[in-house]
């Protein structure tokens, strides 16, 4: 249909509001409360305009256009409402701009100045608000809200979580949290891109520079494998904040909280600033070209005994080099599965593991089995596409985990399995709601990251590749960290060179269990406490190598101790690089700040080893050779069919289980103190109820030889029985152990 | 002076279901059921007679359950009884006194319109007495077998659920009640869609006053023609005036509609001590004000009221002497909305404080001429701009105080005291 705005013909589409017509066509209507992605409440009446034949003027964000409808975005009608509007908005509005952090990007600022007037008629006093601490994310001035309610509505339709709401009435009304407790949504943070005024500020951004003066770049999020678009604001070289980028394909306009306030970390004072190399016992400072004359040799030393391990952080390019170089001095036991402990799927698995689906296509599916992951905690902005599954298509959600997760949307049946009855479930003669999944409905399994963590990783994707496969569903396989897909794909494995191609000498290796010994290690961008499934073994690894090779951002207790030299690595924002995503898009990042102190971006780095070593390759070469390699590779499916399978034996050792926390996934975020803080990262421990302990027990947990002791709240469960459950987040106390040892209680 | 709705009024033991029956009461409903009229020839009697809705906004009650969504799905009846109006007492006196017509009317509403549960939405103020009166009555009303599972042997199931509010004035808008009845915040919805295509829990809805509802069963057994007779002249029907003020005898009267005011005042005994009518609102305080010289001939219709510049709406008429200080009346009714505002949108929850702040400080002496200038802009700004018309309710009295009584506003910015004393 057609209708009119200021006299001009606009195409319009049935059910659509003036103001998606007038925002397609780019004609400025001013608004507050409307907000593309959330539902209209046409209450702030800022977007009233004349509509010939209607008494009064009209919201657009809530009337349907008519064929032939004349609307008036300019006019002494439109004009006056507006400018009414603004002055009832202003009335018990702060003036108080020149101290408020939202002042030069404020909707009500830029609003009031194009529609309202210069002076206001109201002499009156003006109402206060008194603050509820809602956290240490989001800070709160409710003196200055206009209650537009799009926080509101972003709790109860998008977060799913509604933590925010009105209270009061009339003049009155409030937005705050029910009662006084700090905001837990892992997507609490949009709430302060959302409100159009200083109201709900960012804590970490708060009173630290002018919006006038920041500059913005765009990156590409470091925290999950969906790969976030982001913009980084900078002032003076430093990152001030991070608001998301638009990409419809991914965080749509969203941003996890682990995104947003993720870049706290980098200012640590862990952060390693020079090269550094032991001399006499102790780390000193040093300088690259002494690194690499060092290192270089003893590379050549012990060739056939190096093992090196390498973050799944790392951008494509640094992945695709640090390869290429060891490869070439001839170096294999290479690998960035260090939390994994089980790698007889190896050679099955597809060259790029991925979501296989497009992220909008979840909302078409009518069943979709979640497989050991908490899709709230770890992939906030993956709970937004499932959330509305359910709203839209009522999707029926099966959650299958090691621990009753709680999630933002409704799950039609949850079961809680250990590891080895996850492993049975899915075999075909079991009798469970599985078997009442229809072959011809469009059905998805997403996999979490922590089945890879498990000791019978290969009976469970096995069985659930086989029972996919017979229900037509595809896999989804969640990676662990940012670029999980590109080290499959760069060939940061022992067994796959890039793009890959299978070393047929190497197809049961992996890098640990097939190497008993090391002379040498080198550990990139790994924290041996934190980011191994074993990190008792692996300390005795670096106990017990002759020479152990460190790149790393941060300083930790073993590096300080077992580093022979630490190259000084940049931080993701300090270099520029590329990560492959999940749905396998390469998505290109820039450096945003420059390296702290003398630390380099890790391409930097390796080429300057590379040439000490006598490889010429430059940066155009990598980039050429990914793209190509990237070309090529044709993926069929996710499914992992081992042929020969030995089950599980079932015995009653117990198991211990680790939850996996976003927020302390890798070096950085384990560093950002705001994150650490929030509700998620309670730490616990949960035991079999069968276990009868009183909650006075010390629980000691046996790890090889080294006794580890937990410091934690301990919790009860019913199921799984035989498994211990652990969440441990944060590092400030205690540490996070193995995934999958024995544990006994004592 | 015509008895519907209060045909138990006067009797002993007015709420119990053997008085009804005694009145005939259930016969209506009794013969929908035993002579299995058609929903739509229910409704046609109903469009025929011109009963009007009696809340407030004089809708044609037939025309809006004629809009009922006629498809298969779940539909809901709402009986508004959160009679909240400043000056209306009639939803009060009739749960309290005939619950069961009321009960009558819900159960041949939700026949009409193909429902299967009615709601009645109760003030939270009645929670004392209509509340209970009304749930013996549904409970007396269970036993008979009007309401529940199998009506009378017909197959028919109607649930009556009683409820009650919390004690906001903005739940008796219609969508805001229904968002209370869902259990949320009462604030109004955004209309369209109306909830005759989308009410409570998403399904068509049809929601009428508990006056309308009562009038129901009435109409049904003595048929449409008779109840349009009732009305004076052009008028259809019958109203309940809700006579407060400065009365000898305030009362609640049932009369015909188009009956003239005067008539209305002799039934209360005229104006208290016998002063001189000042003004008068005639249909609740939401409505324009209008002075007692214009209205005393007035007949009491929805026509003839809007000749003179106001409304019948509630019929809750306010009747002010001459000894009445307009600027203070002004500020009380100003002080309700401003109390009364639920918040939502901007020119009603900003602009109802505004209003009585202003107020406030022409009462206390400290305002001037440009003040009351200022109501008036106000008012115009707030008028028509707002989601319900709680707005337009705090607006209209500042705009006709204003018109009407100008010189004694004046008179009290110039001299700091009113104009009466």
């Amino acid at each position: 249909m057609d209708i009119y705005i200021n006299n001009n013909k606009y195409q319009a589409l049935d059910d659509e509001t003036i103001i998606q017509v007038a925002d397609r066509h780019d004609i400025h209507i001013p608004r507050f409360c409307y907000h593309k992605r959330l539902s209209v409440v046409a209450s702030c009446r800022m977007c009233l305009v004349e509509v010939e034949g209607a008494k009064y003027p009209q919201p657009a964000c809530s009337t349907i256009v008519r064929d032939g409808m004349k609307v008036n975005t300019v006019g002494s009608i439109t004009e006056d409402a507006q400018k009414s509007t603004m002055e009832f908005l202003l009335i018990n509005h702060p003036l108080d701009c020149p101290v408020c952090d939202q002042a030069g990007e404020c909707e009500l600022q830029d609003i009031s100045l194009d529609h309202g007037d210069y002076k206001s008629n109201y002499k009156e006093i003006k109402r206060t608000v008194i603050d509820k601490d809602i956290g240490n994310l989001v800070t709160t001035e409710m003196t200055r809200c206009i209650h537009c309610s799009r926080c509101v509505r972003f709790g109860e339709e998008i977060a799913g979580i509604k933590e925010l709401g009105m209270t009061g009435r009339g003049e009155k009304t409030k937005i705050e949290t029910f009662v006084n407790q700090s905001l837990t949504s892992e997507l609490s943070g949009n709430v302060i891109d959302l409100c159009p005024v200083g109201a709900l500020n960012n804590n970490l951004y708060k009173y630290s520079a002018r919006t006038w003066d920041l500059k913005q770049i765009s990156s590409i999020s470091s925290n999950d494998c969906l790969g976030s678009n982001i913009h980084y604001h900078t002032y003076k070289d430093e990152i001030k904040r991070t608001v998301p980028k638009e990409n419809d394909e991914i965080n749509l306009s969203w941003l996890a909280d682990s995104d947003r306030f993720g870049h706290e970390g980098i200012e640590s004072e862990e952060r390693i600033l020079y090269p550094l190399i032991r001399s006499e016992n102790k780390l000193i400072k040093s300088d690259l070209d002494t690194l690499n004359e060092v290192v270089s040799q003893k590379i050549q030393e012990y060739t056939l005994n190096t093992t090196a391990v390498m973050s799944a952080q790392s951008s494509c390019e640094e992945m695709y080099l640090f390869q290429k170089f060891l490869r070439d001095i001839g170096i294999s036991n290479i690998d960035h599965r260090s939390k994994e402990s089980d790698f007889k799927y190896q050679d099955k698995y597809p060259v790029i593991p991925s979501f296989d689906i497009k992220l909008s296509e979840i909302e078409s599916m009518e069943n979709i089995i979640l497989v050991n992951v908490n899709i709230t905690k770890e992939f906030p902005i993956l709970s937004v596409y499932l959330r509305n599954a359910v709203k839209q298509n009522s999707t029926n959600i099966i959650s299958l985990s090691a621990y009753e997760y709680l999630e933002n949307f409704d799950i039609s049946h949850s079961e809680t399995l250990s590891p080895k009855e996850l492993e049975k479930y899915f075999t075909t003669n079991s009798n469970n709601i599985l078997s009442n999944i229809n072959k011809d409905n469009k059905n998805l399994i997403i996999m979490g990251p922590s089945t890879t963590y498990l000791k019978n990783y290969t009976n469970i994707i096995n069985n659930i590749s086989r029972y996919a496969k017979s229900i037509n569903s595809k896999l989804s396989l969640l990676g662990d960290q940012c670029n999980t897909s590109g080290a499959w794909a760069m060939g940061i494995l022992p067994h796959r060179l890039p793009g890959g191609i299978e070393i047929e000498e190497f197809k049961q290796t992996a890098y640990l269990s097939s190497y008993p010994k090391n002379d040498l290690l080198i550990v990139y961008n790994l924290e041996p406490e934190y980011d191994f499934s074993n990190d008792t073994e692996i300390i005795d690894r670096l106990k017990n190598s002759k020479f152990n090779i460190f790149f790393s951002s941060y300083m930790t207790d073993s590096i300080n101790k077992y580093a022979d030299v630490v190259y000084p690595l940049a931080v993701q924002q300090e270099s520029h690089g590329s990560y492959l995503n999940t749905n396998k898009q390469l998505q290109v990042f820039n450096q945003v700040i420059s390296p702290r102190g003398e630390s380099k971006n890790g391409i930097e780095l390796l080429l300057g080893l590379s040439k000490r070593l006598g490889i010429n390759i430059d940066d155009k070469q990598i980039s050429e050779d990914i793209n190509k390699i990237l070309s090529n590779i044709n993926i069929k499916s996710n499914y992992v069919l081992v042929d020969s399978m030995e089950i599980t034996n079932e015995n009653n050792t117990l198991e211990k289980i680790i939850i996996r926390s976003s927020n302390s996934n890798n070096p950085t975020l384990r560093r950002c103190k705001s994150l650490l803080t929030t509700h998620d990262n309670d730490s616990f421990m949960s035991i079999p109820n069968s276990m009868k302990i009183n909650s006075e027990s010390k629980i000691t947990i046996n790890e090889l030889e080294n006794s580890l002791k937990i410091k934690a709240n301990i919790k009860v469960h019913d199921k799984p029985d035989n498994t211990i459950l652990v969440k441990m987040n944060g590092r400030y106390e205690q540490k996070i152990g193995s995934y999958n040892t024995s544990v006994e209680l004592s | 002076m015509t008895n519907l709705c209060t045909s138990t009024f006067s009797l002993k033991n007015p709420s119990s279901i053997e008085t009804y029956l005694s009145q005939d009461g259930y016969s209506s409903w009794k013969q929908i059921i035993s002579k299995q009229i058609p929903k739509s020839e229910v409704i046609t009697i109903i469009k025929e007679s011109g009963l009007k809705g009696k809340g407030g906004a004089g809708f044609s009650t037939g025309l809006k359950w004629s809009f009922i969504n006629s498809s298969d799905q779940q539909k809901y009846l709402v009986c508004n009884s959160d009679e909240s109006e400043p000056g209306t007492c009639k939803d009060r006196d009739i749960l309290r006194y005939n619950p069961h017509a009321v009960i009558e009317g819900m159960l041949i509403a939700s026949y009409a319109i193909g429902a299967s549960v009615g709601y009645n939405y109760l003030r939270g103020e009645f929670i004392g007495d209509q509340w209970i009166v009304f749930n013996k009555a549904v409970k007396e009303a269970y036993e008979y077998n009007f309401i529940g599972e199998n009506i009378l042997k017909s197959n028919l199931c109607i649930e009556i659920v009683p409820l009650i509010g919390a004690g906001a004035y903005i739940v008796g808008e219609e969508t805001a009640m229904l968002e209370s009845i869902e259990g949320k915040r009462g604030m109004p919805r955004i209309k369209p869609p109306f909830p005759a295509v989308q009410g409570l829990y998403g399904k068509p809805t049809i929601i009428n006053n508990t006056e309308t509802l009562a009038t129901v069963p009435y109409i049904i057994k003595n048929g449409s023609e008779w109840y349009k007779n009732l009305g004076v002249n052009d008028s259809d029907g019958v109203k309940m005036f809700c006579m407060s003020g400065h009365l000898n005898k305030p009362s609640v009267i049932e009369a015909p509609l188009g009956v003239p005011f005067s008539k209305l005042l002799d039934e209360c005994d005229g104006v208290l001590d016998n002063k001189k009518l000042k003004a008068v609102i005639p249909g609740g305080s939401s409505v324009p004000v209008v002075k007692g010289e214009d209205i005393m001939e007035t007949p009491m219709d929805y026509e003839s009221l809007m000749k003179i510049g106001t409304m019948l709406g509630s019929g809750g008429i306010i009747i002010m002497d001459e000894s009445t200080c307009m600027v203070s009346v002004l500020e009380r009714i100003s002080r309700f909305y401003y109390a009364e505002s639920c918040g939502q949108c901007t020119p009603c929850r900003e602009g109802t404080g505004w209003l009585y702040k202003t107020l406030v400080k022409i009462r206390s002496g400290n305002g001037d001429q440009s003040d009351l200038d200022l109501l008036n802009k106000v008012a115009n700004q707030i008028e028509g701009h707002c989601i319900c018309a709680l707005g337009d309710a705090a607006a209209m009295p500042v705009i006709s105080f204003l018109k009407h009584f100008w010189t004694e506003f004046e008179y009290y910015v110039d001299k700091k005291q009113s104009m009466v004393i």
